[in-house]
Order: structure tokens, then sequence, then C-alpha cells
């Protein structure tokens, strides 16, 4: 995963303006430029010389972000079943989630929300059979070996397993995101939904 | 006396939205570029009306639409084959018209393709949002008010160029227009070019000659953020499943269902579908014009084609407005 930041931060970096936009995701970095502007065959080795550089560079001082989190009843209304279903209790497995760190591999499906990698394997279980159409905004969800965190309400069929009011994204902020890639995110248990925001530290 | 400068939306139709060539740099903070849906007739529009063409303008969806204008100005409207009415008279598409004050726009139902552009002098004056004037309707944001347009929205309107409102109006004034062989026509029957895609090696080479093979439907499920695509499944023998990667505007995607699924201009930035092919910039404006019921082929092309075709569409662009066209410089679209 590291290296996929650091090829992003180098792409970001070397192709400058000549980049539309750089996409990292889990083991994959999409660079988009304009053909008319950028000699593809310039650009193709551009982003060879990042790839491989990326792999020596490390550049990252990620951020530790804290996530106070609502957990089970009608704050995550799946966690009951899935803890069940993975053979504990919902209070082992909120202590459990809350005891992993994990990292924001990358922001995608939609605006703001964080594929967070590090979820305990025991932990893990299958996306619902029948997704909902509207899943709330600020649900902490899982599903498979993935962790996240939805927005803003969209439909989804991950596991919802509790609810943080923190802003996740607000595009009117300098910084739209809440979560940037490479951060260190950490969940803590509140008991009410008004203390359920989150801390960011350099 | 252009104190007002305003168009007034009497009716949006199914889908009308504030919409310039997108957003850029967003895609580490998950959000869409958004932007037109066509690329080529929205940077059109633009050129006709003396604009960028990233300036922002009017996009409509598949009905009719009404506007009100409320300044004298230029305005063009492209994209999608319908009737363009200005105050009830038939007027060409693809050539700006000078327009008083108080005078109706009306864009009929679309004919052939899906989404019309209109665009204004001075380009619609809304507050960009990372950057962009586009409207992300999924995200609820950008554009007017983050989103789509209603009757009755009054849309500020930004001060024209000097030469884009001549003076005396209209008939001293020489109209830019697009010579027939540039306008696009959108057949109902589209082949889009392809380059093969990251992951081809999802598909086994006979699914891969299949997909080159069938003829697809557009499905009605089909929204700004991709085409469904209908049609009997491709053969898969592997799952089609892959550890997210970025998407683009023109990915095709293959579904576990075994079926094509084209990503538009408000697609997610990262999907886990196989990309097994990408459509060529320059055929990503017809991909944005397919509708429900049109039929779609692929076939594959070359690089170097891929990149010619672009040349050829910025050319074609350049052609109705080289003064513009000449001041934005070589590579002057900007949006992909």
């Amino acid at each position: 995963m590291r290296r996929v930041w650091s090829v992003c931060a180098l792409a970001r970096e070397r192709f400058g303006d000549a980049a539309l936009d750089v996409v990292g995701a889990y083991a994959s970095v999409l660079v988009r430029f304009d053909p008319a502007r950028l000699d593809l065959a310039i650009a193709l080795a551009c982003l060879r010389g990042c790839a491989q550089e990326g792999e020596e560079r490390i550049v990252l001082t990620p951020r530790r972000i804290r996530v106070g989190v609502c957990f089970g009843g009608e704050h995550g209304a799946d966690l009951d079943d899935t803890a069940t279903e993975v053979g504990t209790n919902a209070k082992d497995y909120v202590k459990a989630l809350c005891a992993a760190q994990f990292h924001v591999a990358f922001l995608g499906f939609i605006a703001g929300f964080p594929y967070l990698l590090g979820l305990p394997p025991e932990l893990g279980a299958p996306r619902r059979a029948t997704p909902r159409d509207r899943v709330p905004a600020g649900s902490v969800a899982v599903a498979g070996t993935q962790c996240g965190i939805y927005p803003t309400a969209s439909p989804g069929g991950w596991r919802l397993i509790g609810t943080t009011s923190a802003a996740i994204f607000d595009p009117s902020r300098e910084q739209p995101a809440l979560f940037a890639p490479g951060d260190e995110v950490r969940f803590e248990a509140v008991s009410r939904i008004g203390d359920a925001v989150a801390e960011v530290a350099w | 006396m252009n104190s007002l400068r305003a168009l007034r939306v009497l009716a949006p139709g199914a889908l009308s939205t504030v919409q310039d060539l997108g957003r850029r740099d967003v895609a580490r903070f998950g959000v869409s570029p958004s932007g037109a849906a066509d690329w080529y007739s929205a940077s059109a529009a633009n050129l006709l009306a003396g604009n960028s063409p990233n300036a922002a303008l009017v996009e409509t969806t598949l009905t009719g639409a009404e506007f009100e204008l409320h300044a004298d100005a230029s305005i063009a409207v492209t994209g999608a084959v319908a009737a363009l009415l200005i105050d009830g008279v038939p007027a060409a598409r693809w050539q700006s018209h000078a327009l008083r004050t108080g005078v109706k726009i009306e864009i009929g139902a679309a004919e052939r393709g899906a989404h019309s552009y209109l665009a204004v002098d001075g380009g619609i004056e809304v507050p960009l949002v990372l950057g962009s004037a586009s409207t992300d309707v999924g995200a609820g944001f950008g554009g007017y008010h983050g989103r789509p347009l209603r009757a009755g929205d009054v849309l500020n309107l930004a001060a024209g160029t000097p030469n884009a409102n001549p003076n005396p109006l209209p008939a001293a004034s020489t109209p830019l227009a697009y010579q027939p062989e540039t306008i696009q026509h959108w057949n109902p029957s589209t082949v889009l070019r392809v380059l093969p895609g990251p992951h081809r090696s999802a598909l086994s080479d006979a699914a891969w000659h299949e997909l080159f093979a069938r003829s697809y439907g557009v499905s009605s499920r089909s929204t700004r953020q991709g085409l469904q695509l209908e049609g009997e499944p491709l053969p898969l023998d592997r799952p089609t499943d892959v550890i997210s990667a970025g998407a683009y505007a023109g990915c095709v995607q293959i579904t576990s269902a075994g079926l094509p699924v084209i990503l538009l201009a408000e697609h997610q930035t990262t999907g886990g579908y196989a990309t097994a092919a990408c459509t060529i910039a320059a055929d990503v404006p017809r991909a944005g014009q397919l509708r429900p019921g049109d039929r779609v082929r692929f076939t594959l092309v070359s690089r170097i084609d891929a990149v010619h075709a672009l040349a050829g569409l910025h050319r074609m662009l350049a052609s109705a407005a080289p003064a513009t066209a000449a001041e934005l410089g070589a590579g002057f679209y900007e949006g992909l």
C-alpha cells in the first residue's frame, strides 16, 4: 500500500498540471492526462519512472485520526447479527474493532468514503445479500476484509456496525475530505451520538 | 444596461444541470470528475457563444426544456438532435445567435442523442466547488445549489466578452457556425472505438472475441454515472471482480453477470469490476449521448488511432471559432 501512496505522490509532483488526475487504489495508480498536451510515450516513461522509484521513496508522514463511534442498536443495525455470525458477541466485537489500527488505503465509491485496511480477519463478514437502498450518513460498515465510513447517505451493501457524527466530507472546506490516503485511523466507542466526533493529530 | 444578466429556467425537462468540463485532481478525495456527458458538444456550444470550452453551461436530458434569456447575449445550442425554437421560431443548432433580452429559448425533445447544451456568452455564474462549476448530482454539490435545475431557477450570467455581445444587434453580426461535416448526428446504432483495458485478462480469449462480435442495447437504468448494457452475457470462465482500481469516463467494465457497463462523466473514482476495455477519448462524447434503446458495438483500435481521433475532434471544434481556439492554443481542451 505504501508503494501506491508513494507512486501517487511522485506522479502528482512530476506530471504537475499535465495530469488531469492521479487515482490511487489498493494496487494500482491511474494517471489521467490529455494526449494533446502531453505525448503518450513521454507520459508512459514518466509513469514507469514513478513506479520504479516509488518503491524506494516513502514520502508519507501519516496523520492519526481517532473517530468516535456509537456502536449497535439504532446506530449499527447489523452489529448483533455480524457478531453472532463470526462467533462472538456485540461487546467483544466492538472491543476488538476499537483495538485495531486501520490505514486509509484510498477514497472512492462516493465522495469522501475511506477504504480502511486493517480489519482483524476474525471480524470480517461478507456483504449483505440484499443491499440497502439507503445507508445513513456516518455509518461505520464492514464487508469482507474491508471497513469504511459512509460520508453521505447512499445505497450500500456493507454491514452497519456503528455511526459517527464526524463531518466526513464537506466540499466547501479547503480539505473537503476528513481522511486522506495513508492516515492511521482508530475507532473509539462513545455512548452519545453527539460525542461521536473525530480528532486529527499529526 | 447589462446590470441584470440571467437565464431563467421555465421548464427543466427530465434532468437539466449546470456543467463544465469537470473537476481535476479530486480523485484523492473520492470525488468524481463529473462535467458534461458529451465534452465535444459542450465545448462546441461554448466556443460558438464566445466562451472558453470549459465555461459553465446547461446540459439537458432527453425531454424538452425551456429557458428565458434576461440579457443581450450570444447563445448556442448543440448536442442531441432536437428542435430549437427562439421565441417560437425554428433556429439552427450548432450556430451562434445574437439575442435580445426577454427571448424564450425552447429545446425540443431529443430525437437522437440524449443531451443538449445551451451556452450563453460569459457563461453561467455559479460558485466553483473544488475548482469546477459542474453539478455532481449524486453527491449533491456544485452547479446550481448542488442540484438539478427546477422551473423558476434564475441562473446568473457572467459578463460576456465584448466581441461576443455585438452591437448593434442582431443584423450586423455574423453568426459562428459549424459546417455540416463537423456536426454530430448520434446514430442510434453506434460503434465505439476501444483500447484493451487494464483487466483485459479477466476475460478469456473467447469472451474477448465475443465482446466485439456482439451488439448491446442501452438499458433504461443508465444515468450520468454510466450506461448499463443489455444483451447476451459473455461466457465468463473466471470472476470479473478485481481489486478495486481507478476508473474513468469510457471504462468498459464487465459485471459478474457478463454484461458491459460504460462509465460516464459522473462515474465513481474507483471500481471493483474488471475494466476489460476503455473507450477512446474521442468516442466518449458518443457514449455520453447514448440513450435507452440505442444499440452499441465495440471495435478495437490502436493507441495511435485514438490520439489521432482526438486530434481530429479538436480540429473540428476549432473550425467554427478559429479566433477563440487560437487564443487558447494547442490542446486547449482540458477536461478529458
